[in-house]
């Protein structure tokens, strides 16, 4: 039986859309094809355990799998997930109430078939809306970052039984998450508050204080200059304690990186 | 720095995006480290071509550089004496090349703190209220530049935007010619002279620009017009 999924593979920051084809047929053998790299082609052997551990086995007939744009090179065991779903559907051990092909589905399995975190939650997620799919199925760790994106359904699991339980009843064990951006906007500045010196920290310097504070405001470049000890560094650091921090108003042009105001 | 590799990843004026990027000692990098900043500056992303693949990465960050003046530091000590030539001194300036110092708006010289200066137990700016009046003039910012779309700060402002927001009083365009023609100025440091005036103005809460926000801009333009190292008896 042929099976379809959609997946993602990332290209710098962009997420592109990848189908996963999985055939499960008379014959002998497994196979990958599509220019995975070594990390996808040793996704089987994990995906293998995966199955057994979580009660399903494994296809004794001829599997192959396909990645399709089959010209550009996939890499990252995060197709992992697709494929093991792909498989226990593929060979009829699976009848999912969602139709699989609306469903962007990325994951890494370990062995016992728990799912660990994958690079890229946020590019894939804005990628599966613009394609107009209707839902995420995504590793927990990575459903507050996927959420920012709004207007799509994110489903976080952390086993690969709770998938297939998702699929087959179309309930969730876990609540389904589709915060919006603003839910995130107080987390996402969280992440920075460092033990850093704060202007007040610093005497004197009042034209120095005076430069951070333009080009705090205008986002303008800066160049200190000085002997040693004149506390150059300490200013400059200082820069965080009145650097706005990002807060999401909406839901803009999303890129990756959005919280780290020094580095 | 700029981000790369075989299957490209971003680097670290990516990770800086929207954030500020601070490099210590700027003349101890190397300069082709530090030159490959002059375009990712002007336009706020990086491009990485590969023969596979053709990237573009966000990378819109404001550089916080700090360098000492000379090799031993103490070139513009008010005290200590400094033991560089004066060919030494040239040549680590010159690490910096113009381009890159064009790109940055605000030069300013840090001077060692004074004893008594430490020991003063004046109240010191507090950084919320800064953190305010910061973000008082980012608001007013955005809601100028909002709808270009492009950019949300006054250093990001393009030509045409500078032509409509930057207007002038008359003694403040009489400061900037006489300041451009007597420190020869580039005409990227003229927009971005008035860039900062422009900031300037916003942070004190004024529609147009006038002579005061101007030359308050153009005293952070020191290394454009320092004959660093020429000094030396």
């Amino acid at each position: 039986m042929l099976v379809k999924i959609k997946g993602s593979a990332l290209l710098g920051i962009q997420a592109i859309l990848i189908t996963i084809e999985i055939n499960v047929s008379m014959g002998q053998g497994y196979s990958i094809v599509g220019l995975p790299d070594s990390s996808i082609k040793e996704s089987l052997d994990r995906t293998e355990s995966a199955l057994k551990a979580n009660g399903f086995h494994m296809p004794r007939t001829k599997i192959l799998i396909n990645l399709s744009p089959a010209d550009l090179k996939k890499t990252g065991a995060a197709f992992d997930l697709p494929i093991a779903i792909g498989l226990i559907a593929a060979s009829e051990q699976l009848t999912s109430y969602i139709p699989l092909h609306q469903l962007l589905i990325m994951g890494e399995l370990g062995l016992d078939g728990l799912l660990y975190p994958i690079k890229g939650a946020l590019a894939m997620a804005l990628q599966a809306k613009l394609e107009g799919l209707t839902a995420l199925i995504l590793p927990i760790e990575n459903v507050k970052e996927a959420s920012i994106i709004e207007g799509i359904a994110i489903y976080g699991f952390s086993q690969l039984k709770e998938v297939v339980q998702f699929l087959k009843t179309g309930v969730s064990l876990r609540n389904q998450t589709t915060h919006s951006a603003f839910a995130h906007s107080t987390n996402l500045s969280k992440a920075i508050e460092q033990p850093l010196p704060k202007l007040e920290d610093i005497k004197g310097q009042a034209h120095c204080k005076r430069a951070l504070e333009i080009a705090s405001a205008g986002g303008h470049n800066l160049i200190m200059i000085g002997p040693p000890g004149a506390g150059k560094t300490m200013l400059a650091k200082s820069i965080v304690s009145i650097y706005p921090h990002l807060i999401l108003k909406k839901p803009l042009k999303p890129h990756k990186f959005i919280v780290y105001p020094i580095r | 720095m700029i981000g790369g590799g075989s299957y490209p990843q971003p680097g670290e004026i990516s990770l800086a995006h929207n954030g500020v990027l601070f490099l210590d000692e700027l003349p101890e990098f190397n300069r082709n480290v530090i030159e490959v900043l002059r375009q990712p500056m002007e336009e706020g992303r990086v491009h990485i071509a590969r023969a596979k693949m053709n990237l573009v990465f966000p990378a819109s960050f404001i550089l916080i550089a700090s360098m000492n003046p000379c090799p031993c530091g103490y070139y513009t000590h008010p005290l200590k004496d400094c033991t560089c030539s004066a060919p030494a001194i040239q040549k680590y300036i010159h690490k910096i090349s113009g381009p890159l110092l064009d790109r940055i708006d605000l030069h300013i010289e840090v001077a060692p703190l004074s004893y008594q200066t430490l020991t003063a137990t004046q109240s010191e700016p507090n950084s919320l209220d800064i953190l305010g009046k910061v973000i008082k003039a980012r608001n007013c910012q955005t809601q100028r530049l909002i709808e270009n779309g492009l950019g949300f700060t006054n250093a990001q402002m393009n030509p045409s935007q500078l032509k409509k927001y930057c207007g002038i009083d008359k003694a403040g365009a009489n400061l900037l010619q006489q300041a451009m023609e007597k420190f020869q100025l580039s005409v990227r440091s003229h927009d971005r002279i008035l860039k900062v005036s422009r900031t300037i103005a916003d942070l004190a809460n004024c529609d147009q620009i006038n002579a005061a926000h101007i030359s308050e801009a153009i005293q952070y333009r020191c290394l454009d017009r320092s004959s660093w190292g020429t000094l030396k008896e």
